[in-house]
């Protein structure tokens, strides 16, 4: 039973760090419908920078993600505006092509200049364990629950309540209309993607202070986010942790129970499974396609 | 099922046809007959329930309730391939052709069902297979011509006018070789001069190439000069069927449909 | 057709003399790659090209084709040419499986579920000790009897000339689909699913006919690649493979016979130049893929039709509405 609760502890941790790594992810492929590719070299461009600005720019760790947060903003605005836009519009294709050859490239890139070796980010608390009753977990694990708890309310809010959400629904929603109602939709566009970029990158600097910032995690991390968006049922920040959780959780008892080995595989088979029998997500109210 | 009967048989008939989106009935109670060698109208102000029509009974939407009999054979709910198998081809509403090909590579791609092979044909084609598809190719050429496309030939369908592609859709249509043609407005789009050319050759493909045709169509010049009679629908319900003569002067459709149109 | 018929011919002449004029055994390997890429970016086609779904999921096919041959050679003893054929046909029939399964899917949902069958099977292929020997991999898979006392440039040309083989068979086949009522019907599904089944196109069948033809061409590369590296790892399952066909395929010029070949050739060339640089190679294919989408969206053959479609069509009218959307409410 303790053994039980450790696992479910585990998973709800690790469910939680999907979600949050998958943030960025709701925004870019759920609402905006770009099939974002190099999203996990986003979250791993975080974890990278968050590195070096920590341990070679000698700030500490809260001025560190401030940075690294304007610096993804930027980029995520440029890669909107000077990549994105180009193929939007054209259908879902270009977009995924796009985005391809960017993770390609920004992951090679990364590693001429950072090369492979995992880097370890200093954390604002320190790794000491926490009893909960039988379960343990470490300060740093709670805290950055706590983080995500507070990016996931604080992107939900942005969404529904600030005049910037507002225009980015009826953007997504209809651009023609949007833009017929004064709305500047490139702009929206390039915020949304530079949003969910910096979303990325956070969670990647955030992560990378529990286990490590590591070049070549951007393939596995953009395929476990779409796994958690499509389980949630795309653009939906409620379905995203629901997602998140499902996913950390079943891996936590698959890896306990059955198989150390074949953890990753169990993201991929609920995956099939669900957009076998659910293409629109576990949680989605939307009408199944005829 | 298709018995000899010595009267003409309806080639299509349409018996108490009804579809319900969430509670809203968009079609009810709908019958009508089509013969062999008519021109059918259906008419009726917008969202009076004709498209929902065309595709209850292509298959595009199941039926909530009703029958549809085509040839004596009872097609209710078939799949779309499956109907047009049968011989009953429609066109679409909003321009659907095959756009980055040419003209003659959409109706030759029209001619699926004559061109019909095995998967060994495919791959190792015997000499039946090689005369099938020259004959698709000259029927092809041919239909090019008929639709007067001639010029076009080898133009992307992406380039075209609309006029154009209103005689393309028609022509990857007919190039299914379907007994019975249903056009959903063929003539929007066009000004009045093609609209009147248009129905011409509508009126030669019944004779020679199609035994019917059921015509969806918004331009009155071009319904009433054409076809032979007509049904009228407004909000999902038949308002009148007759001769065009007959149907103008029924007042209930001049009230709801030709009297606005003239206003 | 006759332009494509002729190109090829011409270039399977032309690849036929190759080993003769050549003796240099590492300008043979490197043809034997271009041909290798060739059958695999061929078959990617078919899909990308022909059902026009992006699937990321194509090295299942490749890596279950070697791991096949692999496996029969080594366990069983099969010759190569029993163990090639036999992994096209298992690629094959796990075609038709996942493509009964993805190729309801359209848009983003087909280019995830693929990608997530093919971890599935790397996963498997790393941790299955028993069947793949795990992460070690299966090496010693035989070469045939007759390389035995062979020189090792007649080995080279050896190879080459049943790469030949595979890619005239691919090419023949490809060629033979395209330019069928089978594969029209394809490509009608393709432009238009509402406007296929008015003329009584079943989607699904057409769709499902291009892919398990692509997953049979796979397959062959797959068995073929086993004996020839001599060596099989859950490598083959891994995305870098993935992403050289994509990058082959769209550079060449997707849905045309050529472009593929193209891209092979140019691709592989360029692979060899920059072998030295392993992360700069990758770096700038990843420039290369976002280059060729913004100012090369149909590839090189694309381009070249174009224009000459611009040269022979000028002044047209400037179209209708683009009205893409249909109407019709089940597909």
């Amino acid at each position: 039973m303790d053994l039980f609760l450790q696992f479910l502890a585990n998973g709800l941790v690790t469910g939680t760090f999907y979600a949050l790594s998958a943030l960025g992810l709701t925004l870019i492929f759920g609402l905006m419908r770009v099939v974002n590719f190099a999203h996990g070299e986003f979250y791993m461009l975080g974890g990278v920078l968050g590195w070096f600005v920590t341990a070679h720019l000698g700030l500490d760790f809260f001025s560190g993600l401030v940075l690294v947060a304007v610096v993804m903003a930027g980029f995520g605005w440029l890669v909107d505006r000077v990549l994105i836009e180009r193929v939007r519009g054209q259908g879902e294709e270009p977009g995924i092509l796009l985005t391809i050859g960017l993770s390609i490239f920004l992951a090679n890139t990364a590693l001429l200049l950072a090369g492979t070796a995992p880097q370890k980010i200093a954390g604002p608390l320190p790794n000491a364990p926490v009893f909960l009753g039988p379960v343990v977990l470490t300060e740093m694990r709670i805290f950055a629950v706590a983080v995500c708890a507070a990016l996931i309310l604080g992107a939900h809010l942005l969404i529904k309540k600030t005049k910037l959400g507002r225009a980015m629904r009826a953007t997504f929603q209809d651009p023609m209309a949007a833009q017929l109602a004064g709305i500047k939709t490139a702009r929206v566009y390039a915020s949304t993607f530079a949003l969910g970029s910096v979303l990325a990158a956070s969670s990647g600097m955030l992560l990378g202070a529990i286990y490590s910032a590591q070049v070549t995690v951007g393939g596995i991390v953009s395929l476990k986010a779409f796994v958690v968006v499509i389980l949630g049922g795309m653009g939906s920040f409620a379905g995203a942790i629901v997602g998140g959780l499902l996913l950390g959780v079943a891996e936590a008892f698959w890896g306990g129970y059955v198989s150390t080995g074949m953890v990753d595989i169990i993201g991929f088979i609920i995956v099939i499974l669900t957009l076998i029998f659910k293409p629109y997500g576990l949680f989605s109210a939307r009408a199944e396609r005829a | 099922m298709s018995q000899v009967q010595s009267f003409p048989a309806p080639l299509l008939s349409v018996h108490g046809l009804e579809k319900t989106f969430g509670g809203l009935k968009a079609v009810q109670a709908m019958n009508f007959e089509v013969k062999p060698g008519e021109i059918f109208g259906l008419i009726g102000p917008n969202g009076a329930g004709k498209t929902t029509c065309f595709n209850l009974i292509t298959g595009f939407y199941t039926p909530s309730a009703g029958r549809v009999m085509f040839q004596g054979e009872d097609i209710t709910g078939r799949k779309p391939y499956a109907i047009a198998q049968k011989g009953l081809v429609r066109s679409f509403q909003k321009t659907n052709v095959l756009k980055s090909l040419t003209v003659f590579e959409n109706i030759l791609a029209g001619h699926y069902l004559a061109a019909r092979q095995s998967l060994l044909d495919t791959f190792f084609p015997r000499a039946h297979v090689r005369l099938a598809e020259q004959a698709a190719r000259d029927s092809a050429a041919q239909i090019v011509e008929t639709m007067g496309l001639a010029k076009r030939l080898n133009t992307p369908a992406h380039v075209l006018s609309c006029g154009e592609l209103r005689l393309l859709e028609v022509g990857v249509a007919l190039a299914a070789k379907p007994t019975l043609l249903m056009l959903d407005e063929p003539a929007a789009g066009l000004n009045s001069q093609e609209a009147l050319a248009f129905g011409e050759t509508l009126k030669q493909l019944r004779r020679t190439q199609v035994q019917s045709i059921v015509i969806v169509e918004h331009n009155m010049g071009l319904v009433m000069g054409i076809c032979d009679r007509l049904v009228v629908m407004n909000f999902g319900q038949k308002l009148a069927e007759g001769t065009p003569t007959q149907v103008q002067g029924n007042p209930q459709v001049v009230e709801a449909y030709l009297g606005k149109a003239r206003a | 057709m006759k332009l494509e018929r002729n190109s090829l011919l011409i270039l399977a002449a032309l690849a036929a003399v190759f080993p003769l004029l050549v003796t240099d055994q590492y300008l043979l390997h490197i043809g034997i790659m271009v041909l290798f890429y060739a059958v695999l970016a061929s078959s990617l086609n078919l899909i990308v090209g022909y059902v026009g779904e992006f699937s990321l999921g194509h090295t299942a096919f490749l890596g279950l084709g070697a791991y096949t041959a692999a496996i029969l050679s080594t366990r069983y003893g099969l010759p190569m040419w029993a163990t090639v054929p036999l992994a096209g046909l298992l690629s094959a029939g796990l075609g038709s499986l996942i493509g009964a399964i993805t190729l309801r899917l359209q848009g983003p949902y087909f280019v995830i579920i693929t990608l997530a069958f093919a971890e599935v099977l790397r996963i498997i292929a790393n941790n299955w000790v028993g069947v793949t020997n795990g992460p070690m991999g299966i090496a010693g898979i035989a070469q045939p009897d007759i390389l035995a006392s062979a020189s090792t440039l007649f080995a080279k040309r050896f190879y080459f000339y049943i790469a030949l083989a595979i890619a005239g068979v691919a090419l023949y086949l490809a060629y033979r689909f395209v330019y069928s009522n089978t594969g029209r019907a394809a490509v009608t599904v393709r432009e238009n699913r509402y406007v296929a089944q008015s003329v009584g196109i079943q989607p699904f069948a057409y769709a499902m006919r291009a892919f398990v033809l692509g997953a049979f061409l796979a397959g062959l590369a797959g068995g073929f690649y086993a004996h020839y590296i001599s060596f099989v790892g859950a490598d083959v399952f891994r995305f870098s493979f993935m992403a050289t066909m994509i990058i082959m395929v769209l550079i060449g010029g997707k849905g045309t016979l050529l472009g593929p070949l193209v891209g092979a050739l140019l691709v592989t060339l360029m692979e060899e130049y920059l072998r030295e640089a392993q992360e700069l190679r990758m770096s700038i294919f990843g420039l290369i893929v976002m280059l060729v989408v913004l100012f090369l969206p149909k590839g090189l053959m694309g381009f070249l039709t174009l224009r000459r479609e611009r040269r022979g069509d000028q002044g047209d009218a400037p179209g209708c509405t683009p009205h893409v959307q249909a109407q019709g409410g089940a597909a």
